[in-house]
């Protein structure tokens, strides 16, 4: 030790040593490039696309040959992607988002076989690129080895998915590959996806058969979400589901006019603890009487669930609510199910689970609101009247009271006896809820804000600034997002509230990787609207320098679209902001 | 080797700062120094100004009782970036002040400050026109390096494809 300290007086460690800069031109100090790729690995892909390589040359040589600063990539046109003069530039993608990319199965043969882009490719998005065949999933299954999220709504073009077996794969999202067959499905569970499959989205394929169903049940054991279209399937292999997939923490199910209440009976006693999220849509034939005793049930366990869509479900009724005890539920859809009144959400909203943010009540041709925006008016002013200071002011309407303060959304499309005025106060006196009136249109806090358009919210000024004065609803906004508007014509709301909820905090789109997080959605999505426009035009011969100014204007759009199932969550954004 | 209480650092120009070892948990530079073996009176930081190093003590001190688990990487993707109200100091600063942070930060391998400091020149940067970057960052030399040229037409011309 002491002779250490003899030999040499110890040099304290030398910093690590810096690397020359690279691209002496681009910071005005000189950097290491390494953290010069950490800077410009922070920026938008838009910016590093099409803005950083006007700047100067040395800019747009390090953004063209840097293969690190292009892991992620959105992509708008599949075809011109992969006849790309400068392929090596996204030889390191990980994350891919082709979404209706019009990528067919030559482009991703091109891509796959002779730019070899899937070797580092974790993230695959290819919904709606219904050209894809069988073929495009066996290129799939053979040339990325890595991958481990796919999601590829709406192809219905392929039948056999198995050949996805070798990967290894977490999440897979076939809903809407109507085409899908039963048996590759079968095989694909019977693979070893087995140990790493941790969500399957199948709703809408309508194929899927019992046999199926059941291969699920006993082989993938590591499902927290699975979600299947139901058309055909009865309680049995639904009931099995439950038995063996102890894990599930969304279950989904679209059409379950086929489940008789022997379902509802026999899985309140196993549902897993770990269920939180249940969808039971159109489920005409569960009685009232089943429903109660399934509430009852649950409640008797202390199962609660966070969000609940029983959309549909018919014979759902004040009597059956009346045993609704879920003090944990955030959301609540109970659209068109036409029994329940102004009780059955008096019993939803104060007895049950008054931490309610989204509740979804369309079609409900019998409720008035009237009572309960009264009652919670009383409620919260006993509870502040107990001084004498209440006795000098001047009786104030019950609006100056929050009703219902937790409520961020609140769905009464086509409820007939809901009133303008208590749209108004419920709107006043909760400035944070969205509230959707008879007609569509969106109110907040007494205003006008938006109209709900398909499976969007249009409104105006960006989701920084819902301003309640401005009321135009500009149509050129409409064009933006025509595409964004097209492409989701079969995306289940559903997807997008899970997607929201389940994995809460990542982007809107594709996972955490996409680590634009808390306000993407809106800004996100008019964005990439905006450019899909650009992405059209620019395939032409048009150069960069004439194209730049014109998507710069179209770069600021002055709609902002949430899309529907958004709503409850993003009203925590407003807030957040 | 024992922990010092004191950890006393010197700048290129010879100014020494002394703070308390726990400000520095985070630095894997000083980590590493201490864990070595010798002498452990003053750790040169070579190619850091003073006024840097005061900003960096500075970050070091107001994150010194933080909990959470130290980032390994600042590129780490895994790890969501949250702006914190403490760290506003930065938001202000001029933006060669920034990337001289950004520099100390490597050096000191500081990898919290380096990714607050590379996200926040980044934020500076997205969003604005070519033109405005060129005045951002040294309006004389680039003027002349307009873009207009030959050589990569064809990939610029399809670019449109990616964007975002």
């Amino acid at each position: 030790m002491s002779q250490t300290q003899l030999q040499s007086p110890p040099p304290p460690p030398e910093p690590r040593p810096v690397t020359p800069s690279l691209h002496p031109s681009i910071f005005p100090i000189p950097l290491p490039s390494e953290l010069i790729l950490l800077i410009l690995s922070h920026l938008s892909q838009e910016t590093k696309a099409l803005i950083l390589p006007l700047v100067s040359r040395p800019w747009r040589d390090l953004l063209y040959n840097t293969p690190e600063l292009w892991h992620q990539l959105t992509i708008y046109n599949a075809h011109a992607f992969v006849h790309h003069p400068n392929p090596i530039r996204f030889s390191r993608v990980t994350l891919l988002d082709a979404r209706a990319s019009s990528c067919s199965d030559d482009d991703l043969a091109e891509a796959l076989t002779r730019r070899a882009l899937g070797t580092h490719l974790t993230d695959l998005d290819l919904s709606v690129c219904r050209a894809l065949s069988n073929k495009s999933i066996l290129l799939l299954g053979k040339h990325c080895p890595r991958l481990s999220r796919l999601t590829m709504e709406g192809c219905n073009s392929f039948t056999d998915i198995s050949p996805l077996s070798t990967l290894p794969l977490t999440t897979l999202d076939l809903a809407y590959c109507e085409s899908l067959s039963s048996s590759s499905v079968d095989l694909l569970a019977r693979s070893s996806l087995n140990n790493t499959l941790t969500k399957l989205d199948l709703n809408g394929c309508y194929h899927i058969s019992h046999s199926a169903l059941t291969t699920i049940a006993d082989r993938l054991h590591t499902l927290q979400f699975l979600s299947i279209d139901g058309q055909g399937i009865g309680d049995r292999p639904v009931i099995y589901l439950f038995s063996r997939l102890r894990n599930l923490q969304t279950f989904s199910i679209s059409f379950a006019n086929d489940l008789t209440d022997s379902t509802l009976k026999h899985i309140a006693p196993i549902l897993p603890r770990s269920l939180t999220h249940l969808r039971l849509r159109k489920g005409v034939l569960l009685s009232s009487v089943a429903f109660g005793a399934f509430f009852a049930d649950l409640a008797a366990r202390d199962h609660s669930f966070t969000r609940l869509d029983l959309s549909e479900c018919a014979q759902l009724d004040d009597v059956a609510l009346a045993s609704f005890r879920f003090p944990m539920l955030r959301y609540l859809n109970i659209e068109w199910c036409w029994n329940v009144t102004d009780i059955g959400l008096d019993r939803i909203l104060f007895a049950s689970s008054p931490g309610l943010v989204a509740l979804y009540c369309s079609g409900l041709n019998d409720i008035t609101l009237t009572p309960l925006v009264a009652s919670a008016g009383r409620t919260a002013s006993s509870g502040t009247a107990s001084g004498p200071v209440t006795t000098i002011a001047t009786p104030s309407p019950p609006a100056a009271d929050p009703s219902l303060p937790h409520l961020r959304a609140l769905k009464l499309e086509t409820c007939r006896m809901v009133e303008t005025d208590t749209i108004r106060r419920v709107s006043v006196s909760n400035p944070r809820c969205f509230v959707v009136d008879y007609y569509g249109e969106v109110v907040r806090g007494g205003k006008k804000v938006g109209l709900l358009v398909k499976e969007e919210v249009w409104t105006e000024g960006g989701v920084r600034s819902v301003v309640p004065e401005e009321e135009e609803v500009e149509p050129e906004g409409m064009e933006e997002k025509e595409k964004k508007a097209k492409e989701k014509d079969k995306h289940d709301p559903f997807v997008a509230a899970v997607l929201a909820l389940v994995s809460a905090g990542a982007g809107v789109a594709v996972g955490p990787a996409r680590s634009a997080g808390g306000v993407a959605p809106g800004a996100g999505g008019a964005g990439a609207g905006a450019e899909a426009q650009g992405a059209t035009s620019a395939y032409g011969n048009a150069t960069e320098q004439t194209l730049a100014p014109k998507r710069r204007k179209q770069r600021k759009p002055k709609m902002v679209v949430v899309p529907r199932e958004y709503l409850g969550r993003l009203a925590g954004f407003f807030d957040n902001l | 080797m024992s922990d010092p209480a004191n950890i006393t650092l010197v700048t290129m120009d010879g100014t020494t700062f002394t703070v308390p070892s726990a400000y520095l948990h985070r630095s894997k530079l000083v980590q590493d120094w201490l864990r070595s073996e010798g002498d452990k009176q003053a750790m040169e930081v070579k190619h850091v100004t003073p006024f840097v190093l005061q900003g960096v003590l500075n970050f070091c001190e107001i994150h010194a009782e933080d909990t959470s688990e130290p980032l390994a990487d600042p590129a780490d993707p895994t790890k969501p970036f949250e702006a914190d109200p403490r760290d506003d100091a930065f938001r202000g600063m001029p933006d060669d002040q920034l990337l001289q942070f950004t520099m100390a930060a490597d050096i000191l391998q500081i990898p919290e400050l380096v990714r607050l400091t590379a996200q926040e020149m980044a934020s500076r940067i997205d969003g604005k026109s070519p033109d405005q970057i060129r005045a951002m960052f040294n309006p004389d030399d680039l003027a002349e390096e307009d873009v207009d040229s030959d050589n990569e037409m064809g990939e610029v011309g399809e670019e449109g494809a990616i964007s975002k």
